[in-house]
């Protein structure tokens, strides 16, 4: 497994990823994205992202049966591993600890 | 053609840019659920600019090809808006000016690699074991 630290946007995919559950797949990752940070997402680069998080081991996916919607083209649905479960709880209590403290913050 | 219609042909013609079709599945579905040609647009943008920056990352061999080409471009477009002299003497500067910090930059990577060498971290220590 990599050591390197979840950047910012990798964690975001890797969030709402955890929220789709077994129906994750690009398109409700990139919406759940666009409704947390309020911002447009290229779907290009929520495919690197992923693409980047399968190669460090930290999710997998397997590809679905394609449908007429999609021009006959399949989905690919992700799941996160172990590994990456561990790396999430790591940036959480990385995360956690840094804003303990901090009065902008808690007030 | 419009904007729309291109990003539609190009969209088409995506998996032949070696674009997953998964990817290009997730904009049809999009598409079919009722999103703007403007966000079309804009994802097809951003898809083949994506699409290009990890074809040249993943060659190597590709990118100093790609500097050559875009040096030559450049004195090309500098030709045809100056004379060929002050051409030559903006591109002798630029060199001059990229030359000398790239060696200063250069130098201090040999520097610090130089330190770690010398200074090691006390695990990579000959001794450190006994």
């Amino acid at each position: 497994m990599s050591r390197e630290s979840l950047g910012h946007f990798e964690l975001l995919v890797l969030l709402a990823l955890l929220r789709q559950g077994d129906e994750a797949y690009g398109v409700p990752i990139a919406r759940a994205i666009e409704e947390s940070t309020g911002k447009p997402v290229i779907r290009a680069s929520i495919y690197n992202t992923l693409e980047r998080l399968e190669e460090k081991g930290l999710i997998r996916s397997t590809v679905g049966q394609p449908t007429p919607e999609r021009g006959g083209r399949a989905k690919r649905f992700f799941a996160i591993t172990t590994s990456g479960l561990r790396e999430v709880r790591v940036a959480k209590k990385a995360l956690t600890s840094l804003w303990r403290g901090i009065p902008v913050h808690e007030g | 053609m419009t904007c729309h219609r291109l990003a539609l042909r190009l969209l088409a013609c995506a998996d032949a840019f070696g674009i997953g079709d998964e990817l290009i599945g997730d904009l049809l579905e999009e598409i079919a659920h009722g999103r703007s040609r403007a966000w079309l647009c804009h994802q097809v943008l951003g898809l083949y600019g994506l699409a290009f920056t990890k074809y040249v990352r993943t060659r190597a061999r590709l990118t100093p090809r790609m500097v050559a080409l875009a040096l030559l471009l450049l004195l090309l477009a500098g030709r045809s808006v100056g004379s060929a002299g002050s051409v030559l003497e903006a591109w002798l500067g630029f060199y001059a000016v990229a030359g000398t910090l790239s060696l200063f930059a250069h130098m201090a990577s040999r520097t610090f690699g130089t330190r770690a060498a010398v200074f090691p971290a006390p695990a990579d220590a000959p001794d450190a074991g006994r």
